[in-house]
């Protein structure tokens, strides 16, 4: 972080730092730098009151290769929608456009319901905010992992019930056996988010997007969800892209950030290079969050300026 | 009513020996805090430490199974009981979820108008004006309901809320946990311009160590229902901390790094 005062900054258009590569990326290749997923101009948007339609992403584009992505923004910044427009998750009245958006080559607009349901779950997963709503209330722990595992691969009972555990002891839980049998509301919170990213690594994506995996933990259970989507990012080489509105956290964590606001992108910034961002909007979010021990009062707050939603 | 309490006499509380039980489970076990008039006193803790519920049973919302509360003021003033009418007068609470806690069916006109209707305060038209005022949302937002506002305005209002009855004391149970980074510092600002306008004492949970060390100027770490360590801010923030619990809690609130998480 930088000093505590708010920098007089040039307010301008939006800014991209890095190259931003569109439509000419050439297929996935080898193992190392090839991309994952290709995003280029994607548009998500919905029908409002007055009959007209109002675009929630408004032309978002980036590449993931085998990185920590995290994508940052406030409420209603488009961050969600981009990640469920990924994954083919866009509610039903809402219309998805994009010039590019591929995985691994396959185009992902054009592809047929039933490529797109191999991959969903399979090759990409998803990791939703709160286990107490995402999980299955009336299923037990155990047979919802194992569903996911039924619906991508031909395996007996007994193999799945083996890979069910191992999944529970892969995120870190003690007693997989006992965890096996309990219903989600038997689960404390964190354990709740475990099951879910054991439901998700199962089937072995290679790309795991996780919105704001973390965001209804504890700080410290916080860590060690994060500690585990990391070791797997690390061992299996996993693509993630992590979805958060905590700057700090994700400045931590990943590698590269993207930042949003109302649906585009307006900076970019690898992790390490935080204190050097330059868009206004990126460095006032950092400057309004208390720290430990500086004695700003009031804080500064956010001037939104109209020209940053342009 | 309640003419007993000069309304700028400042309170503070004190609560001595409190323990929350529910059936077997012990919320909270002997707990004592004394907050003096006009200070600010933070609650930090992980889900399920209590932390809440120390802040409920102060004002009658979790069953005191022992212990005592009761307000500090001026020698010779009469400080209403726990639990009476006058005291929750001078007590009032904002919660965490500001899309939970208000009405959803009712304006803000009317969510603001109860509390005054139940005390039996007769200048509402007045008082609302000027409870909006003051948390920075105009006449404007008087007939909307909630759904119609963000979640920002929808925590002024429940600030206002708490504030119409003038009270000397606020409980906070995390105000800003719902909210967005940048709306966090606009409430936070709010709350503490008030505490210094109006010289109220406030007693603040969170679960975030840079909020509660920003607002506040002592601080307790609770775990599991028991008090862990009780230490300034000033402490805390240049880290003369004694327990391992505590420690742990500033390491977290960093944020990640791959070589201090236990895995």
């Amino acid at each position: 972080m930088t000093s505590a005062e708010p920098l007089p900054l040039p307010a301008g258009p939006p800014q991209r730092k890095a190259d931003l590569t569109g439509g000419s990326v050439p297929p996935a290749t080898g193992e190392r730098g090839a991309n994952i997923l290709v995003v280029d101009d994607l548009r998500v948007s919905f029908p409002n009151r007055d009959g007209g339609r109002t675009e929630a992403v408004r032309g978002v584009s980036f590449t993931l290769g085998r990185e920590r992505l995290g994508i940052v923004g406030e409420s209603g910044s488009g961050k969600s929608q981009t990640g469920r427009a990924i994954l083919g998750l866009t509610a039903p009245e809402g219309l998805v456009t994009a010039k590019r958006l591929a995985f691994h080559g396959t185009d992902l607009l054009n592809c047929t319901p039933r490529q797109r349901r191999d991959m969903r779950g399979g090759r990409i997963a998803m990791v939703l905010q709160d286990p107490k709503f995402s999980l299955n209330p009336v299923m037990r722990i155990g047979a919802q992992i194992e569903e996911t595992l039924q619906a991508h691969s031909r395996v007996s009972r007994r193999q799945a019930r083996a890979k069910a555990l191992a999944a529970l002891e892969a995120v870190q839980i003690d007693q997989p056996e006992r965890v096996y049998k309990l219903y989600p509301h038997e689960v404390s919170g964190g354990m709740g988010q475990r099951a879910m990213i054991a439901m998700m690594l199962i089937a072995d994506p290679e790309l795991l997007i996780a919105d704001e995996p973390t965001s209804a933990l504890d700080v410290t259970v916080q860590l060690q969800v994060l500690a585990i989507l990391d070791k797997l990012v690390v061992e299996r080489g996993m693509g993630l892209v992590l979805i958060s509105h905590d700057l700090r956290l994700v400045s931590t964590f990943c590698d590269r950030i993207l930042v949003m606001y109302a649906g585009r992108v307006v900076e970019e910034v690898s992790a390490g290079n935080l204190a050097a961002a330059t868009h206004p909007y990126t460095r006032g979010l950092l400057n309004c969050l208390p720290r430990l021990g500086d004695g700003r009062h009031p804080l500064p707050t956010l001037d939104r300026k109209p020209e940053w939603a342009l | 009513m309640s003419s007993a309490i000069a309304s700028q006499a400042r309170i503070g509380l004190a609560v001595h020996q409190l323990r929350v039980v529910y059936d077997d489970f012990v919320a909270v076990a002997d707990t004592s805090i004394r907050v003096e008039a006009g200070e600010s006193f933070g609650i930090v803790g992980e889900s399920g430490s209590g932390k809440s519920t120390v802040l409920r049973a102060i004002c009658g919302l979790a069953p005191r199974s022992a212990g005592t509360v009761e307000l500090l003021g001026p020698p010779g003033t009469a400080l209403p009981a726990p639990g009476s009418k006058a005291f929750r007068r001078q007590v009032q609470m904002v919660f965490q979820d500001p899309y939970g806690s208000l009405h959803p069916r009712q304006t803000v006109d009317r969510i603001l108008a109860e509390p005054l209707a139940i005390h039996g305060i007769n200048d509402a038209e007045m008082r609302i004006e000027r409870a909006l005022d003051e948390v920075g949302m105009g006449t404007g937002f008087r007939f909307r309901y909630p759904h119609q506002l963000s979640g920002g305005q929808r925590q002024r209002i429940a600030i206002a809320r708490a504030l119409i009855l003038e009270p000397q004391i606020l409980l906070l149970d995390e105000p800003t946990s719902a909210l967005d980074a940048s709306v966090q510092a606009e409430v936070l600002n709010l709350l503490e311009d008030l505490r210094g306008k109006r010289g109220l004492t406030f007693i603040m949970v969170s679960h975030d160590l840079a909020v509660v060390t920003h607002m506040c100027d002592r601080l307790m770490v609770m775990q599991r229902g028991q008090t862990v360590e009780l230490l300034s801010s000033a402490d805390l923030a240049a880290s003369r901390v004694t327990n391992d619990y505590t420690r742990k809690l500033m390491i977290a609130s960093t944020g990640f790094r791959r070589a201090t998480v236990a895995t």
